[in-house]
């Protein structure tokens, strides 16, 4: 009985963090389309080759 | 995620920025110095000598080539980076608490402190970066805070609306170009002691003395999210790449019956930004942190705290490699901010 209510928690917490997540990115495209029919362009964005790049940047700093 | 420690600084620090490449960070302190590092290594660069009192704030402009600072001798200063050379000072009646380059570099803004006889405002200045020239004794723009006094301020996307935080709790907006009130809203109960950007400044995060940061849209200042610590908070920072928010704070000595860093919770605390999960807390520094700032390319962050200390963290793999199961579901891999 523990376990099945654990996890139905685990469930709920996965759901809601889904809905969070759902909801955030249609929030920002909804951002995103105002600011660029307003000014045509969005300064700050980083693409994948930079994402990429820092990622593989990553090192421990002794 | 191992930190150097940058020990050139005599007396707290007040602020910690890096510039947009991430490879150099400048800091300012009480003790009247602001000092330039390699973030890489945390080799000294650099430093700035002139002003006459406690600094209390620092900014870079997007090409790395001009420095603005603020401080308690009343002054706002404009810095050849490269150089060190002092290019213009800014004389005002009160302290500058904050400056902030506008997205493109072009502007320059500076909060002004209350004080009898003065007003807290909010001025900016058209800033030419072409070598030689001389600066504008004249501000393009002036915001009188006859209210609430300004504490914070910072441009929006395009310089469209200058936000601001309040001593009250209050997150005012303003409009860019003509200065005319637009928008408030009151995320906070207590003074708000920073604002930082999201990269593309369409959000912001908002720390306060409140033991809360709040996540705010900058179009229609809506509260997106909120993180709820149990320590007044001084800074809060977004990471770019993944998906958290970096809150830094700390009691105040003066505040607690001892002051051992565990009852005074001298952390900074990592939060995942959609969930509003606390997910870790870095340790280190023996005071409160005074500013948390993220490097903008995502590879790392550092603090400044009240002992004295800037702590330079660098990323480890893990930190990129680590999503929730619905972020990888989704294919998120919790970096939204790349993802749009």
């Amino acid at each position: 009985q523990d376990a099945s209510r654990r996890d139905a928690g685990n469930r709920a917490v996965i759901e809601e963090r889904r809905q969070k997540l759902e909801s955030w990115l249609e929030w920002r495209e909804e951002q995103v389309r105002r600011i660029i029919e307003e000014f045509g362009s969005i300064d700050g964005f980083m693409g994948k080759d930079e994402e990429k790049e820092a990622e593989d940047d990553a090192e421990v700093v002794e | 995620m191992r930190p150097i420690l940058l020990s050139g600084h005599e007396r707290a620090l007040t602020q910690v920025k890096y510039n947009k490449d991430g490879d150099i960070i400048f800091s300012v302190s009480k003790d009247h110095i602001v000092c330039a590092w390699y973030s890489a290594n945390g080799e000294r660069l650099g430093t700035y000598h002139g002003h006459q009192g406690a600094l209390w704030t620092v900014d870079v402009d997007p090409t790395s080539t001009l420095l603005a600072t603020g401080g308690a001798d009343n002054t706002m200063r404009l810095w050849e980076v490269e150089t060190g050379k002092l290019l213009k000072t800014w004389d005002f009646g009160s302290s500058i608490k904050r400056v902030e380059f506008s997205p493109d570099g072009r502007q320059l803004l500076g909060v002004t402190e209350k004080r009898v006889g003065h007003v807290s405002s909010i001025v900016v200045y058209d800033i030419d970066a072409e070598k030689g020239t001389e600066q504008s004794d004249e501000h393009a723009l002036r915001i009188v805070i006859d209210y609430s006094k300004a504490t914070v301020a910072g441009f929006s996307y395009h310089a469209k609306y200058i936000i601001v935080g309040h001593e009250d709790g209050k997150i005012s907006q303003w409009d860019g170009k003509t200065g005319e009130w637009l928008n408030e809203i009151e995320p906070h109960e207590a003074d708000i002691t920073d604002i930082q950007w999201a990269p593309d400044r369409t959000y912001f995060i908002s720390a306060s003395k409140d033991k809360t940061a709040k996540l705010i849209g900058t179009t229609d200042l809506e509260i997106m999210k909120s993180y709820a610590t149990d320590t007044p908070l001084n800074s809060a920072a977004i990471t770019p790449i993944k998906d958290y928010v970096i809150l830094g704070g700390g009691q105040a000595a003066m505040d607690v019956t001892t002051t051992s860093a565990r009852q005074g919770k001298f952390e900074a605390r990592f939060w995942h930004k959609i969930f509003e999960e606390e997910i870790g807390r870095v340790r280190g520094h023996f005071g409160p942190l005074n500013y948390v700032a993220v490097d903008p390319t995502g590879k790392g962050y550092c603090s400044g705290g009240e002992d004295g200390y800037v702590r330079v963290h660098h990323f480890d793999k893990t930190y990129f490699d680590f999503a929730y199961e619905v972020e990888r579901e989704l294919g998120t891999n919790g970096t939204t901010q790349a993802r749009i």
